[in-house]
């Protein structure tokens, strides 16, 4: 008897003991979890490869040649998000995007690209343009574009056409918010993500 | 003299209510963007739909269900750009027109996406409710597996006392 009341003791104290890892558990597979999130931004040349993203390797590039790019943006979020892609053009004094004070470069964009990306979908956006027109003066020198077919005119000069910098901001709206920011929140954080690529200008 | 001064204070009053006027049209929206309303409204649904539709992926709709609504709103996203490319063009009618499928698309994801919160937190709820009913369950059958595991276990040594005999030893000698 004293056998049989042990075990039952026992018993009850396996039954709490399971029932609440099992409780334990179920909470934390049914608990909501943020996970860290970020995003992924590189740019491939004409072959989808890191390289090759001037002709002939040469980045002193002349009007009327076609330069063929991808950008990729990966949403490694965990959830759907609103990515924006902003397209400028700086020389070689041009402030740059900031990274600690998460600022973007001060110049206008000369072309935006605008998606919504489910979670872990990746975005490759074709990326063709080629020098236009050509204006050389004392200021330095200055250049037109066609960015996939679109005429822009950007107002940065470079001295003798040396370092030009092509840059690729990521924005990011927010749910909730009004409008687009640079980067993008993972928890408190604000993650920047940016690249630029740079060329010469040659007339000849 | 008086004549003067109630001209003074109607040109002050006037004053202030333009320069009211120009303050509250400076901080509209609308007014600040330069947009025509259609297009505003439409920047305004995509922000609506798509904030609804991160909710819904958040809390953890079908992947499915998501992608669905997602390429609905790239649509109307779409249709949005090109309406402000078309009023940069200085094509406002065409723009319009834009906006106003952009609008369409945008408020039909914006409902599908809350019909969908609706149902993942429904199934989510049930879910919960399984799960955690399913722990004293699992506590039961555990305390049952225990209590005849250690009966077999305690059980032989038993039996084997109970079936001794009492032998008599003998003596040799």
């Amino acid at each position: 008897m004293a056998s049989l009341s042990r075990r039952l003791q026992w018993s009850i104290a396996v039954f709490i003991a399971a029932t609440m890892v099992s409780a334990g558990i179920a909470y934390l597979s049914v608990a909501p979890h943020k996970s860290e999130g970020f995003f992924l931004l590189y740019a491939l040349g004409e072959g989808k490869m890191l390289e090759h993203y001037f002709p002939n390797g040469n980045s002193t590039i002349k009007p009327g040649v076609t330069i063929q790019w991808y950008l990729r943006v990966v949403n490694i979020m965990g959830s759907a998000q609103y990515v924006a892609v902003k397209v400028k053009l700086g020389n070689a004094t041009t402030q740059r995007p900031n990274q600690i004070n998460a600022t973007p470069a001060p110049m206008p964009a000369l072309t935006e690209f605008h998606r919504i990306l489910v979670n872990n979908e990746t975005w490759e956006i074709p990326f063709a343009w080629k020098v236009t027109r050509i204006r050389d003066d004392a200021d330095g020198m200055q250049i037109a574009l066609d960015v996939n077919g679109l005429q822009v005119e950007p107002t940065v000069c470079a001295a003798r056409g040396n370092d030009f910098r092509m840059i690729f901001e990521l924005w990011t709206l927010r749910p909730g918010d009004d409008r687009i920011s640079f980067g993008s929140m993972s928890g408190d954080q604000r993650q920047i993500r940016w690249l630029q690529l740079r060329f010469n200008v040659t007339v000849t | 003299m008086s004549r003067l001064a109630v001209v003074a204070a109607a040109s002050i009053v006037l004053l202030s209510l333009c320069v009211a006027g120009a303050a509250s049209l400076s901080l509209s929206p609308i007014v600040r963007e330069g947009h025509d309303p259609r297009i505003d409204e439409a920047e305004e649904k995509l922000r609506l739909a798509f904030t609804a539709l991160n909710t819904a992926d958040e809390i953890g709709a079908s992947g499915t269900q998501v992608s669905a609504l997602t390429e609905k709103l790239n649509t109307a996203l779409n249709f949005l750009r090109e309406a402000l490319t078309l009023e940069a063009d200085g094509n406002s009618s065409a723009a319009v027109e834009y906006a106003s499928q952009s609008v369409a698309i945008s408020d039909l994801v914006h409902k599908e996406a809350q019909d969908l919160r609706e149902t993942t937190l429904e199934a989510s709820l049930w879910r919960r409710v399984l799960l955690i009913a399913s722990a004293p369950v699992v506590g039961l059958i555990a305390a049952v597996v225990f209590y005849y595991a250690y009966r077999a276990r305690r059980w032989p040594g038993t039996e084997r006392v109970l079936r001794m005999g009492i032998k008599r030893r003998e003596k040799n000698g």
